[in-house]
């Protein structure tokens, strides 16, 4: 009898899907069962098909076919950083976040839910060179504060981040083009410490 | 009397800081969470189901601490809950907590003192439990809960049927509990005839809430106070139960926990209630 249960705990326990042991935890409770669960992974982003183009019709201007919508911007955990497939972007002069960074937010979000061995990391914010340095200064510690809020708004432990401000000393591209200063502004992801 | 109290009490407290000290002092770092997910203060969001397929076992080893009835008796109570789908969990379930909510029985399931050390029978108090998610998330988490519960099998088999809510809320170190039941006496309602008639199985309410606080990365404590209200015999039969306790993660799999209780710190009738003590040693495994 004690084999046959034996058995039928061996057999639930086998049968416990991989994706789910790996994203779900106990936690202190005393309502059993209690489990602490990373974010749900997101589906993965959907490239809309451009449509076949119409064949020639004899009207001299036909309708202009929609644009597709961009895909939405992702974040994928890298050794020693979280790569981002475009850049926090942020209301001019501002530390508040455009609404579509705060999708890409919620991919870094997604991510460290499902690294819990990422232990901490270090939120670096960047700016161009356009304002004085000082000015820079504050607005990339003040740019930098605002993604930390965001994250642990969206339940990220407030001990899993620390954060650092550049200002404009650590340009990436060239300040004199419109599109160099659009690199040097930036936050990039930095792993800091991971469990081992 | 009084005293021995607070000697538990501190014992407790003193073993669960201790062990927090000890966990936290070779680290460099303490703001660092190996196992934050096993403490409130961790990522994600809760749940009060097991996803499909999950499999966890919670096994308490209770003892009476009262005056006089040290370990008359002891109980070993484990629990077993398996997760039949995302949205449902069902639990074979020994021990008061998983049935009542309330830390603190003692006598529960495999009794392992004398009868006339307090062990009425052998193996008693087993429930099965179905639990149903209705929201998973931050901060709130609640779930529908229901069974039937035996209170005993021998020479009677005493049923009721359970009833009940259980939510989660947390918010960084901070997590709330609430357990909200009650339960129907289905058999054997009564003990004696006629006038003489007693309710023992009738309807009871239970409104158990804990608190805890998360102290390191792999360290929580537990205050949980509430009530049990009987619909019959209310003023004489209803009491407060408090509990104080301390979690201890090993890792993300397996957990401890030790809680003293005082199952009857106010109570309708008992002049000196704090005669009625428990200890509870538990363990938690998530396979």
């Amino acid at each position: 009898m004690r084999s046959k249960t034996l058995l039928a705990a061996l057999l639930f326990t086998g049968c416990a899907t991989p994706a789910a042991k790996q994203a779900c935890y106990p936690v202190a409770s005393w309502s059993a069962p209690v489990l602490r669960c990373a974010a749900p992974a997101a589906p993965p982003p959907v490239v809309e098909a451009k449509p076949e183009p119409e064949p020639a019709k004899p009207e001299p201007t036909p309708e202009p076919t929609p644009e597709p919508e961009p895909a939405p911007p992702v974040a994928k955990m890298a050794e020693d950083k979280i790569d981002l497939s475009e850049s926090v972007q942020f209301d001019e002069d501002s530390s508040n976040l455009v609404e579509r960074s705060k999708t890409l937010l919620d991919d870094v979000v997604r991510e460290l839910g499902e690294h819990p061995e990422v232990t901490r990391i270090q939120i670096e914010g960047h700016t161009d060179s356009l304002a004085n340095p000082k000015h820079n200064m504050k607005l990339s510690k003040d740019r930098v504060e605002s993604v930390k809020s965001y994250l642990i708004e969206k339940g990220i432990a407030p001990k899993r981040i620390v954060t650092k401000a550049f200002g404009e000393s650590k340009p990436i591209a060239d300040n004199k083009t419109d599109e160099g200063r659009a690199k040097n502004r930036r936050v990039d992801f930095r792993v800091l410490k991971k469990k081992k | 009397m009084l005293d021995k109290t607070s000697v538990l009490v501190c014992v407790v407290l003193g073993a669960t800081l201790s062990i927090a000290r000890a966990d936290t002092e070779p680290e460099a770092d303490p703001g660092t969470a190996p196992h934050a997910a096993s403490t409130p203060s961790g990522a994600g969001s809760d749940q009060l189901t097991l996803p499909k397929g999950r499999l966890l076992l919670n096994a308490f080893f209770e003892m009476n601490l009262s005056d006089e009835a040290v370990f008359k008796p002891f109980s070993i109570s484990p629990d077993v809950w398996y997760g039949a789908t995302d949205a449902l969990t069902i639990g074979l379930v020994h021990s008061g907590l998983g049935r009542t909510g309330f830390m603190g029985g003692f006598g529960d399931s495999l009794c392992l003192a004398a009868k006339a050390d307090g062990c009425t029978d052998i193996y008693r108090n087993v429930g099965l439990d179905v639990r149903y998610k209705l929201k998973a998330g931050a901060p709130l988490s609640y779930a529908v809960d229901g069974g039937i519960y035996a209170s005993s099998l021998d020479p009677d088999i005493v049923l009721a049927v359970k009833l009940g809510l259980s939510g989660r809320w947390s918010k960084d170190k901070l997590a709330i509990e609430f357990q909200p039941n009650v339960f129907i006496g289905v058999t054997e309602r009564e003990t004696g005839e006629g006038e003489a008639a007693v309710t023992t199985n009738g309807e009871v309410l239970n409104v158990p809430v804990t608190a805890f606080y998360a102290v390191a990365p792999k360290i929580a404590l537990s205050l949980q106070a509430g009530v049990v209200i009987p619909f019959e015999n209310t003023s004489d039969g209803w009491f407060v139960p408090v509990s104080i306790g301390g979690h201890y993660f090993v890792n993300e799999s397996l957990g401890f926990n030790l809680a003293f209780s005082l199952p009857r710190l106010i109570a309708g009738t008992a002049p000196d209630t704090f005669d009625a003590r428990s200890l509870t040693v538990g363990g938690t495994y998530a396979f």
